[in-house]
């Protein structure tokens, strides 16, 4: 469970994030949905405890991460769109590396890693270098590499940047999972196709503030629109840097 | 990617399973990590062996091969000369001292200045007549003072040929009934102090260099590796969301590059050490000193160092957003270190007393003294490592902190 309460970080001169509240519930896949800029990824970066607000607080499972950040990074699993390997670790040691991190034992690290390359069919490629892996590959182990600690919360920060058709709906069947699986699942895109299909909530950020959040019926509603897209250009007040 | 419905909930569940690492066992399994990492990287590897275990032996024998080919040129010189029949007693002399006569080519000038020929002697027609009158006999030397090679055999027929004008200066003032020592106002007695380990030691002066370059070098790749390059493939922002403290990060870090740097600084005495002990050393009556006392010497006064080094490489890779940048960036640790004990070849007079506490041009001087045979003192070795300490500590917080700050 994330919530979010008056958040708000300026880099310089750039008010990124202003006052932005909103909460994603366990068991729901809550999108974050704006164009470029709209504060998206320094959002998420707040979640992982890698940036600190200026103002205001982002609480997960009830834990600050600003007062106790090991014990927020802990609950969060994390993929962003940067997917970044060390390539010349195997697969298995990739996801390793991270399983010893956060204090997981062997005997669980090999037992859970086993498991997760097995569902996403990696088993045969676990003990080869990550050079020279696919993009829909290299995803893979990053995938295992953010769940390798079974996190509650699961940050996905553009997860489908640069994926071919085939990885993007493995990708998206695996995000329903989480979701069953009674996860909290928050799901950052400036695609709205892909919010509009894939989550049970969405928040829709726009220069740093919070300009609309419910799901889609609700959205609709507020805005007026008969559909999701005019919705989004209403809310946002123009389609620019929402690809379609 | 198998329907994941259908999967065991995305692997085995070990939720509860996590523990927080203390600070060592986090900074343990980043050490192990990029330890594996930076061996991987073979090309880098070789590289660097080259550059520092392999180049600094093969220089060595290059110039123990130059000393000994400079012995052989000394023992074996060929000197064309133009008129010798002028000079018949200088010819004996220069003969009995193992001196080969030629006949000079037509175009010796030439040859000299391509570097055929070291020097050639040319007497003057009138070399008898002005002799037997009391006159100075002109003799002319034609050489290249701008090749270095001719140096030896150029220095030795000067040196000859000076013998060869006193020795006949002393029988001239013998004829007339004066001792030769009224030519002679002052006698030089040359008193060496030196030993003949220390005579040596100026040969082995580049056993520092490398030395000193060898705790540098190993690091450099790893450390803009395992920060910039951290960085670069978008693997640091995914490292710092672990809850591991950037401080853990940063001195498992260091320690893989200290490791590598002082494996690098092994292997280089090591090649060192063998060189001389079974390698071909010039007969030139001074011993080349590299036993095991000056081996752990060495090591004793440049483990401070290569840790030192090894953390102000992770700081300055830590400023680097690319591989390229920190490799850049490193290069200013690079030519510090390489200007230093340039620089203090070049003092004139004593040097200072601080100088020992300062690192690089410190620790230059203790491995010159070591090389010596002087010995270093527990205090001059402990002023040596305080300031690398330091300026350690300093950089590992530095470095922290950027990582911290800019994921």
């Amino acid at each position: 469970m994330i919530k979010v309460t008056g958040l708000s970080k300026r880099f310089g001169s750039v008010q990124a994030l202003n006052g932005v509240t909103f909460s994603a519930p366990d068991g729901l896949i809550t999108g974050i949905l704006g164009p470029n800029g709209a504060g998206k990824t320094t959002m998420m970066r707040i979640l992982a405890t890698l940036v600190q607000p200026d103002a205001g607080s982002a609480l997960v499972d009830g834990h600050n991460g600003v007062d106790d950040p090991l014990t927020v990074r802990r609950r969060f699993g994390i993929l962003s769109d940067a997917k970044g390997l060390y390539p010349r670790l195997t697969a298995r040691e990739n996801v390793d590396y991270f399983g010893a991190l956060y204090g997981i034992d062997k005997l669980h690290v090999d037992t859970r890693r086993n498991a997760l390359f097995e569902q996403l069919d990696m088993t045969a490629l676990s003990s080869r270098r990550t050079e020279g892996f696919s993009t829909g590959e290299k995803m893979k182990v990053a995938i295992a590499r953010a769940l390798i600690h079974d996190p509650q919360n699961v940050l996905l920060d553009e997860p489908t940047n640069g994926l071919d058709v085939i990885a993007t709906r493995a990708m998206r069947d695996l995000v329903r999972t989480l979701r069953d699986q009674g996860k909290c699942v928050l799901f950052s895109s400036h695609i709205m196709q892909e919010v509009s299909a894939l989550c049970d909530r969405i928040v829709v950020l726009d220069h740093g503030r919070v300009v609309a959040a419910g799901t889609a019926d609700e959205l609709l509603a507020a805005s007026g629109k008969t559909t999701l897209e005019d919705a989004f250009v209403s809310l946002l007040g123009s389609a620019e840097g929402l690809a379609a | 990617m198998k329907p994941v419905a259908e999967g065991a909930a995305n692997g085995a569940s070990i939720a509860g399973k996590t523990i927080e690492l203390g600070l060592a066992r986090a900074a343990w399994i980043v050490y192990a990590k990029e330890v594996i990492d930076a061996v991987r990287d073979r090309r880098t590897l070789i590289l660097t062996l080259f550059g520092s275990v392999i180049s600094g032996p093969l220089v060595l024998l290059l110039l123990f091969k130059l000393i000994s080919s400079e012995i052989d040129r000394a023992e074996a010189i060929r000197l064309p000369v133009v008129g010798a029949a002028y000079a018949p007693a200088l010819i004996a002399f220069l003969e009995r001292e193992r001196v080969r006569i030629d006949l000079p080519p037509p175009d010796f000038q030439a040859k000299i200045k391509t570097g055929e020929l070291d020097a050639v002697l040319e007497i003057d027609p009138e070399f008898e007549r002005d002799v037997a009158a009391g006159r100075s006999g002109k003799v002319r030397l034609y050489y290249d003072e701008s090749r270095q090679r001719t140096g030896t055999t150029t220095r030795m027929i000067r040196g000859l040929l000076r013998a060869f004008s006193g020795l006949w200066g002393d029988q001239r003032l013998a004829l007339r009934g004066i001792a030769a020592e009224v030519g002679q106002p002052i006698s030089v007695e040359a008193v060496n102090l030196s030993t003949p380990q220390q005579s040596g030691s100026q040969t082995l002066l580049m056993l520092a260099f490398y030395a000193v370059f060898a705790t540098l070098l190993g690091g450099v790749a790893s450390a803009a590796d395992s920060t910039a390059g951290e960085r670069e493939r978008g693997t640091l922002a995914v490292l710092l969301a672990a809850p591991v403290r950037a401080g853990s990060l940063i001195l498992g870090k260091w320690l893989a590059v200290a490791t590598l740097a002082c494996t690098v600084l092994l292997l280089t005495l090591t090649g060192f050490y063998l060189t001389l002990r079974y390698g071909p050393t010039p007969r030139v009556g001074i011993p080349f000193v590299f036993g095991a006392r000056e081996y752990g010497g060495f090591l004793a006064i440049l483990l401070p160092l290569a840790g030192c080094f090894a953390a102000v490489l992770i700081c300055l890779g830590a400023l680097g957003r690319t591989v390229k940048e920190a490799q850049t960036n490193s290069q200013i640790l690079i030519t510090v270190a390489a200007l230093l004990p340039v620089v203090q070849m070049f003092q004139s007079g004593r040097e200072p007393s601080w100088i020992k506490w300062t690192p690089v041009t410190g620790h230059f001087q203790l491995l010159t003294q070591i090389l010596r045979g002087d010995g270093v003192s527990a205090l001059d070795g402990l002023a040596s490592a305080l300031l690398p300490v330091l300026i350690t500590i300093g950089a590992l917080f530095l470095a922290a902190r950027n990582v911290k700050q800019r994921p």
